[in-house]
């Protein structure tokens, strides 16, 4: 077991160090992150190159690069260009709102497709399979901001239950615990909630589905069911555990894509997130926060992974710590 | 130009009421005294308008609480670094300036008095007494001077292009101080003056002294670092959200109306409208497209503006590659566009036919536009034709296409970015008409491109044509960042160069005398028609909604939108309106409750849905 964690540990420190100099450099070629500045009436190129001294554009590449290494290590993601503020900063103010969105909506997904996609599987080709998996299949095909919108009609155009924007009303305050902030914080938060859990789950069915047909077919499966194994016992102790196995990444991944947010979601909902901060980011060359979120998606998908490499040993016992 | 322009419009029927109240409005702009300087016994003293003259005649009904959606939250709350339109928009109403450009005149709005010495080298400045920071402290000359000597010493303040010829600033009592400047600088007012807020020295002067040149990258505490002397204070920023103001009751000249402006969040330009359309907001600071005009006439309460932006889109030629180095190829080139099909059919009519003079015949622009040559280079293909076989450029071996004087092949590419679909359509349809010039058409190839990427490439005049939106300035000193061929040549990315130019743009910031300057930029605008550096195309108009059924008193002008700093001022609740907070919590516990009801019963199904099918 030792042995495993320091051999875990050592390759993650190795990725981690590979992506993030891979970061570096990438974002690099993405052009210059002043650019719009050069182009403004206003500005003269000795404040351009002045603003560029200030953030240290100015140095030679090389020691860019050390300053970042140094820096990362160092547990400092620098500032944004666009926010002139600490990179972390930027990140955790929006933060709070992708995980209280997303975690729930995941975990909710991941449950909802996992028992949908066992009963798919396990009465293939029954009305409920039918019904269940085309609709499946139909969901995911519609684009999915054509789908959040269609939501956002009926919701709170034509019937006026839901709000038609933001994570909460304006002029109600940033996070509280009083009744009414967190009333009016559901009341925003269940269509996106809605639309995110809704098109995820119905996402994922068909690979719980055809993971769960294979195992179905499996000599232990009739074994199970000649010795009058409970049904109920077969189905969620013998098959979809088994089945859960090749799953159980693709789930899991989902989390460590959490800072990556859902974009579409938060434009068309108007709401707070890091999903649009990442494509701002994109969108304003904003090196250092941009490095920033991909330094923490990286640690996010290594210690997921890591977590997902245990709890495979938790479902399969095959597997050890080797 | 404009008016005619109107009537091409689309759904011009429909904007008939906009345009009766946009020329109402615009009428008033022109009873009032525009901007001039005279002689004084010692000087040269500037006239304005006070500020509160746009407020004139508008009732005061207090209450109520405006709200623009944003379509892009502001990243920066620093004012001295602070450049995007929305960082600015939503720092504007916290702050005072001594002046402003409103509807293309000069208006006092802190400044009492400006005067010039008789050599232009010192600006005196006399400014009003009795104004108050949000924090009860007073609003002084020092305010003024420190703001002034921070953006003159620091390199990496967005303004400080605008200041670099200020030598010092001086105090010489509570209410009054003189500029000392290294150079005279005639746009020095106009594009200074009218930009810059007061920033309180108490609060800013120990900030400086502790980060120095790190203040760019200092964010303020909210509300606590931004006080400012102007009409609203920030008491709120919800990030993400919004961001709310309650209104100065101690604003210097008389509070505003409204008790509240919040400013909301709202990325997708389609819920916007929809907001905008359902009266959870009062009006959007973005634009919507033109398809959707008729739908939102049709709602009841809502009402377009059309404000024009005078970004001038242009075909940008590399005046240094051949064969655009040669006038007469650049003049063929200006008649092979039909600028008024592309305002027409691409912009559906939003938009102004770009002057080949470049400046915009329009707003703050219209007094220095020559209009005599708004009528050059209409599109002609023969005439192109004519000059093209002229200068050697024929179809020699039949295929359809010219070929260089010396028989070789030719093309060239025009590169759009990839974002702007009416521009790409642009580069199509230019490429469409070059290829229509009768006797054999030229070769060129639209490159629609990720703009960043090229950026790098016209910077250092490598490709050969482009298109590109350019923004301009308040004073027409502007011309000398666009045409001047200095080297580095930032801003005149087509490299154009001509001796007369440079000397008539340099000109420009040294001349004070009005009628003077306007002769300078009107022969400018010859010489460059004439020369063809670039082909400006044309002025965007952008549909801007805003409700009118809560709140009277909009200031519209063509080149603002709605939501500006008068209509901030001015803008009051209509006598019968109702207050909407009322109604929005109705709605809002009601929902709620409507949800929890639909969120019960699914919980029901569910439940009885396992009962029965799952075990």
């Amino acid at each position: 077991m030792k042995r495993f964690l320091l051999r875990r540990l050592y390759t993650s420190i190795t990725t981690f160090f590979i992506v993030i100099t891979f970061v570096f450099f990438a974002v690099r070629l993405t052009g210059d992150p002043l650019a719009e500045l050069e182009d403004d009436p206003r500005i003269t190129p000795e404040v351009v190159d002045r603003i560029k001294s200030l953030f240290g554009l100015d140095k030679p590449v090389y020691v860019q690069y050390i300053n970042y290494l140094v820096n990362v290590f160092g547990g400092e993601l620098g500032y944004s260009l666009h926010y002139k503020r600490p990179v972390i900063d930027v990140i955790c103010s929006k933060l709070p709102y992708t995980l209280l969105l997303l975690i729930p909506s995941i975990t909710l997904s991941n449950y909802i497709a996992y028992k949908l996609g066992v009963e798919c599987g396990w009465r293939r080709r029954s009305t409920f399979d039918l019904v269940v998996s085309s609709t499946a299949i139909i969901i995911r095909s519609i684009p999915y901001f054509w789908l959040a919108i269609l939501f956002l009609y009926i919701f709170s155009v034509q019937l006026k239950i839901t709000p038609l924007f933001g994570a909460i009303s304006p002029g109600k305050g940033g996070f509280s615990l009083s009744l009414g902030w967190i009333m009016d914080y559901l009341w925003h938060y269940i269509l996106p909630f809605t639309v995110l859990t809704f098109r995820a789950s119905l996402a994922l069915i068909p690979y719980v589905r055809s993971s769960l047909i294979e195992v179905l077919g499996e000599d232990y499966v009739v074994v199970a069911h000649a010795k009058g194994v409970p049904i109920r016992a077969i189905k969620y102790k013998y098959v979809a555990r088994n089945a859960f196995l090749s799953i159980a990444t693709i789930m899991g991944l989902r989390y460590a894509f959490l800072i990556d947010g859902a974009i579409l979601t938060e434009t068309i909902f108007s709401y707070p997130g890091t999903g649009r901060m990442v494509y701002e980011a994109i969108i304003n060359r904003d090196y250092w926060l941009l490095q920033g979120v991909i330094i923490i998606l990286t640690l996010s998908v290594i210690i997921v992974n890591f977590i997902i490499d245990l709890i495979y040993a938790l479902l399969d016992p095959r597997v050890k710590y080797r | 130009m404009l008016f005619l322009l109107w009537g091409d419009i689309v759904y011009s029927v429909r904007l008939i009421p906009i345009i009766v109240v946009a020329l109402i409005v615009l009428g008033d702009g022109v009873s009032i005294v525009n901007t001039k300087e005279s002689y004084g016994s010692q000087g040269l003293v500037v006239e304005g308008i006070p500020i509160s003259e746009w407020l004139r005649g508008f009732p005061k009904i207090y209450g109520g609480t405006l709200k623009v959606a944003l379509p892009e939250e502001p990243s920066v709350f620093n004012w001295w670094t602070a450049s995007s339109l929305w960082d600015l928009i939503i720092l504007s109403p916290i702050y005072s300036r001594l002046v402003r450009i409103i509807n293309g005149t000069l208006a006092f709005e802190l400044a009492k008095h400006i005067e010039w010495s008789p050599d232009h080298k010192v600006l005196t400045i006399r400014i009003v007494e009795g104004a108050k920071f949000h924090d009860g402290k007073t609003l002084t000359a020092y305010d003024v001077a420190f703001t002034i000597d921070i953006l003159s010493e620091n390199t990496w303040t967005y303004y400080h292009s605008y200041f670099i010829n200020v030598e010092k600033v001086e105090v010489v009592d509570d209410h009054t101080l003189n500029i000392y400047f290294k150079n005279p600088d005639a746009g020095f007012i106009y594009n200074a003056l009218a930009v810059m807020n007061i920033m309180p020295k108490h609060i800013w002067e120990p900030i400086f002294k502790s980060l120095g040149d790190e203040v760019i990258k200092y964010s303020p505490k909210i509300p606590e670092d931004l006080v400012g002397s102007g009409p609203f204070k920030i008491v709120e920023y919800v990030p993400g959200e919004y961001i709310k103001y309650v209104v100065n009751k101690d604003y210097w000249f008389g509070r505003p109306c409204i008790d509240e402006l919040i400013y909301v969040f709202i990325p997708e330009a389609n819920v916007a409208l929809l907001a905008v359309q359902k009266g959870e907001v009062d009006a959007y600071a973005g634009w919507v497209t033109p398809e959707v005009v008729p739908e939102l006439l049709s709602t009841p309460g809502v009402a377009v503006h059309l404000f024009a932006s005078d970004v001038f889109y242009h075909w940008g030629l590399n005046n240094l590659k051949w064969p655009f180095n040669i006038t007469e190829f650049r003049k063929a080139l200006a008649y092979c566009v039909d600028r008024e099909a592309i305002v027409k059919e691409l912009l559906m009519g939003y938009g102004i036919v770009g002057n080949p003079g470049i400046v915009p015949p329009f707003g703050i622009h219209e007094q220095w536009c020559n209009k005599e040559l708004l009528d050059k280079y209409w599109f002609n293909l023969s005439k192109a034709a004519e000059i093209l076989d002229k200068l050697g450029f024929k179809d020699i071996d039949g295929d359809g296409w010219r070929e260089t004087p010396d028989g070789r092949e030719f093309s060239f590419e025009i590169y759009a970015p990839s974002y702007d679909v009416i521009r790409v359509r642009v580069a199509q349809l230019i490429s469409e008409w070059l290829s229509n010039i009768p006797g054999g058409g030229l070769r060129a190839v639209p490159k629609v491109v990720e703009w960043k990427t090229v950026w790098p490439l016209i910077k250092e005049a490598k490709v050969d044509t482009w298109l590109l939106g350019s923004g301009t300035g308040n004073d027409i000193s502007w011309l000398l960042k666009r045409l001047h061929s200095r080297p580095k040549g930032s801003g005149n990315w087509v490299r154009y160069s001509n001796p007369t130019v440079d000397e008539l743009t340099e000109k420009l910031t040294s001349t004070f005398d009005l009628v003077e300057r306007r002769s300078i930029a009107y022969k400018i605008q010859e010489i460059i028609t004439e020369d063809v550096p670039l082909i400006t195309l044309y002025y965007r108009r952008f549909p801007i909604p805003y409700r009118i059924d809560k709140f009277d008193g909009w200031f519209l002008v063509v080149d603002e939108p709605p939501a500006n700093f008068i209509t901030l001022l001015r803008v009051h609740l209509k006598q019968y309106a109702t207050t909407s907070t009322a109604q929005s919590v109705e709605v809002t516990s009601e929902a709620m409750i409507m949800v929890l009801v639909a969120a019960v019963i699914i919980v029901i199904i569910l439940l009885l849905i396992r009962k029965r099918t799952w075990y």
